[in-house]
C-alpha cells in the first residue's frame, strides 16, 4: 500500500470543541435557541437542509449563530462503485459555504447504485479493491467541498469477506487521503455484538491520533432476533456498555468532541441535554487525566 | 463488471426485497445472510416514513395500515433516486390515481396533490411578499394595470377534482373534521397554499381569485388579470380582491425573486 502524493492537504476544519454535542432535530429548534448550555454544539445531516428556502434553513441560521456546527452527511455513498453524485456535491458545497460548519463528516459505507438511493449505510467488503474505491471517492469528495472530512466506522449486521480488519482499513483510508476519523462507539458495540469481536480490541487497534469526533447513541435488539442482532436505531438512551466504551476510547484518545445521536422516539430536549452532560463529565475526567496532552481543537481532521 | 459493483448490485436487489441468499458468496461466513434483513427493513421503513412525513393528510385519511400498503407498492414502483428522502414521493399523486385499490377512496390523489403543494411551499425560495405600500409605489412610477407581477415563489395553486379542502385542512391540523367537511362532492375546487414568511398558509380560492392569480402566474399584466377575474365572476369586487391578495402576501415583485440554482428537492 503506497502513500499517495496527492493526499488532500487543503484547508483544515476549524474543529469542534472537545465537549458534548447533540443531533439537532426540528422538534428541539425552539428549545435550543437561546438556551444557556454554553459548551453544547450541534450536528445535522446536511441532506435535510438541501432545500431552496423556508423555516428549516432560517432555524439553522439562528442556531448556528449561537453554537459550533457539524455537518454529518449520509448521502455521499463514498464506498459506492459509481462516481460521486455531482449534484449532491454541489448542494453540499453550497451549504458549507453558507453555514461554515466547524466539521464535515461522512461514512465509510455506500448507499447508491444504478441511479437508485438505498437510504441506508451499506457495508463494504474490506478488500484492497474496495479500499481503493473508497479512497478515490474520499479524495474527490474532499476536493469537491474544499475541506478535509472525518470518516465514520459503520455498524455491521452482515459480516462481509475481508482482507483486513476494520481499524486497519479505516487507518489506511485516513493515511492515504488525509481524512480524519469519526469513531462511533455505539457502532463498535453493535458490530462487536453482531459479528463477535472484542470491542476493546477494536478500540485499542483504532487510529486514535486520527479521531476528530466520537459518536454515542442508543441501540435496540432486533424485533425478531433479539440480542443476537443489535440494531443501531438511535431510538433509545445510551446504554451502559456504550458509556464504558466511550470511557475506554477517551482514556486512549484524550478529550474529544462527543456527539449524542438521537433520531427516533425523541425525548424532550432536557432529557437529551442531561445525557450530553453525562458525556461532558466523562470528557472532563479525561481532560484532567490528559492535562499535558495536546487539545483536540485544530488537531488532525477535526 | 468489478467484484465490488457485482456485490453492490446483489445487495441492492436484497435491499429492494430480494432473497438474502444471493449474498452467500459475499458473506464472511456461511449461514449469516439472514442478517441482511436489517438493511431491507431500514430501507423500507425509511422510505415509508419519509412518504408519510411528506403526505400526512393522505395517511390521516386512510390510516397507517392502508398507508403502509400504499407505500410498499409505491416504493417498489418508484424507488428513491436522489441522495436524500427529503421530498420523496414526487410521483405519489399520479401513482395513487392509477393504483386500483385507491378507487374506493377516489379523493385520495387530491389529498396527495395538496400535501405535495404544502411541502413545495414549505421549502420554496424565500422572498419578501409584495405589500400594499410596494403596490402604491409601483402605481406612482407607472400605470399599475400595465405591470407584470409574480406570485410569491412559495405560492401553489392546486385544482382538485373533489371539494376536499376542509377535510384536508382538518387532517393537516389533526382536528376532527366537521360534518360539512365530510360531505365530499365531486364539484372541483381551487386551493392556494403559500408561505409569505416562515409559516405555510392555505385557503380556498373564490372563482375570481383563482382566475386572477392563475393569470398572474401565467405572466399576464395586472390589467389583463383583472379582466380575467371579472370575466370569471362578473359580481366580484376587484379592488377588494387585489387588497386581499396583497394583505395575504401572495404576490411578489419579480425582481425580488431569487434565481433558483438547480432543481428543488420537493419539486
Amino acid at each position: 500500500m503506497t502513500e499517495r502524493p496527492d493526499a488532500f492537504a487543503g484547508r483544515p476544519n476549524p474543529g469542534l470543541p472537545a465537549t458534548a454535542g447533540m443531533s439537532l432535530k426540528p422538534a428541539h429548534y425552539r428549545d435550543i435557541l437561546g438556551v444557556g448550555a454554553p459548551d453544547l454544539w450541534v450536528e445535522v445531516h446536511p441532506e435535510n437542509y438541501m432545500v431552496a428556502g423556508g423555516p428549516r434553513l432560517a432555524w439553522l441560521d439562528a442556531i448556528r449563530a449561537e453554537r459550533p456546527l457539524s455537518f454529518h452527511g449520509v448521502g455521499a455513498s463514498l464506498g459506492g462503485e459509481e462516481a460521486l453524485d455531482r449534484d449532491h456535491l454541489r448542494r453540499l458545497k453550497a451549504l458549507i459555504d453558507r453555514f461554515q460548519p466547524e466539521s464535515v463528516s461522512e461514512h465509510a459505507t455506500w448507499s447508491a447504485i444504478d441511479g437508485r438511493y438505498l437510504a441506508d449505510l451499506l457495508p463494504l467488503p474490506r478488500t484492497e479493491a474496495a479500499l481503493n474505491t473508497l479512497c478515490d471517492h474520499v479524495d474527490a469528495f474532499q476536493e469537491g467541498i474544499g475541506r478535509r472530512i472525518l470518516l465514520e466506522n459503520p455498524s455491521v449486521y452482515l459480516p462481509l469477506h475481508a482482507e483486513m480488519d476494520e481499524p486497519t482499513f479505516l487507518a489506511e483510508v485516513s493515511r492515504r487521503t488525509g481524512c480524519g476519523l469519526l469513531l462511533d462507539v455505539n457502532n463498535v458495540f453493535v458490530s462487536a455484538n453482531n459479528v463477535g469481536f472484542d470491542p476493546r480490541w477494536y478500540l485499542d487497534a483504532f487510529a486514535m491520533d486520527r479521531v476528530g469526533e466520537i459518536h454515542i447513541a442508543g441501540h435496540s435488539p432486533d424485533p425478531n432476533h433479539g440480542e443476537a442482532l443489535l440494531v443501531d436505531t438511535h431510538a433509545t438512551a445510551v446504554r451502559d456498555g456504550v458509556w464504558d466504551l466511550l470511557d475506554h476510547a477517551l482514556a486512549r484518545a484524550g478529550p474529544k468532541p462527543v456527539l449524542l445521536e438521537r433520531d427516533a422516539d425523541l425525548p424532550p430536549f432536557d432529557t437529551l441535554y442531561a445525557e450530553c452532560r453525562g458525556a461532558d463529565a466523562r470528557i472532563a475526567r479525561h481532560r484532567k487525566g490528559a492535562a499535558r496532552a495536546p487539545e483536540t481543537r485544530n488537531h488532525v481532521g477535526a | 463488471m468489478s467484484a465490488l459493483s457485482a456485490y453492490q448490485r446483489r445487495m441492492a436487489a436484497v435491499v429492494a426485497g430480494g432473497d438474502a441468499d444471493a449474498l452467500a458468496a459475499d458473506a464472511a461466513e456461511p449461514g449469516v445472510t439472514w442478517r441482511a434483513a436489517v438493511y431491507r427493513n431500514t430501507f423500507a421503513a425509511g422510505c415509508r416514513d419519509a412518504l408519510a412525513a411528506n403526505h400526512p393528510a393522505v395517511e390521516a385519511i386512510v390510516g397507517a395500515e392502508f398507508f403502509s400498503a400504499l407505500a410498499q407498492a409505491y416504493i417498489a414502483a418508484h424507488p428513491p433516486t436522489g441522495r436524500t428522502l427529503v421530498g420523496y414521493g414526487q410521483s405519489f399523486p399520479a401513482f395513487l390515481r392509477a393504483f386500483p385499490p385507491v378507487a374506493r377512496v377516489p379523493y385520495l390523489p387530491d389529498a396527495a396533490d395538496l400535501d405535495r403543494a404544502w411541502l413545495a411551499a414549505h421549502v420554496a425560495p424565500d422572498a419578501p411578499p409584495l405589500t400594499g405600500a410596494d403596490a402604491m409605489r409601483l402605481a406612482q412610477a407607472s400605470d399599475l394595470a400595465a405591470q407584470r407581477l409574480a406570485l410569491h415563489p412559495s405560492a401553489q395553486i392546486v385544482t382538485t377534482e373533489w371539494r376536499l379542502y376542509p377535510l384536508w385542512a382538518a387532517a393537516r391540523d389533526t382536528t376532527e373534521p366537521d360534518d360539512a367537511a365530510l360531505r365530499l362532492q365531486r364539484t372541483g375546487d381551487t386551493v392556494l397554499i403559500w408561505r409569505p414568511g416562515h409559516e405555510v398558509r392555505h385557503r380556498r380560492l373564490a372563482t375570481a381569485e383563482a382566475a386572477f392569480l392563475g393569470d398572474i402566474a401565467a405572466g399576464a399584466t395586472l390589467g389583463a388579470a383583472a379582466e380575467c377575474a371579472a370575466a370569471a365572476d362578473p359580481g366580484a369586487g376587484l379592488a377588494e380582491l387585489f387588497a386581499t391578495v396583497l394583505q395575504d402576501g401572495v404576490l411578489a415583485d419579480p425582481a425580488e425573486i431569487p434565481h433558483q440554482d438547480g432543481e428543488d428537492a420537493a419539486s
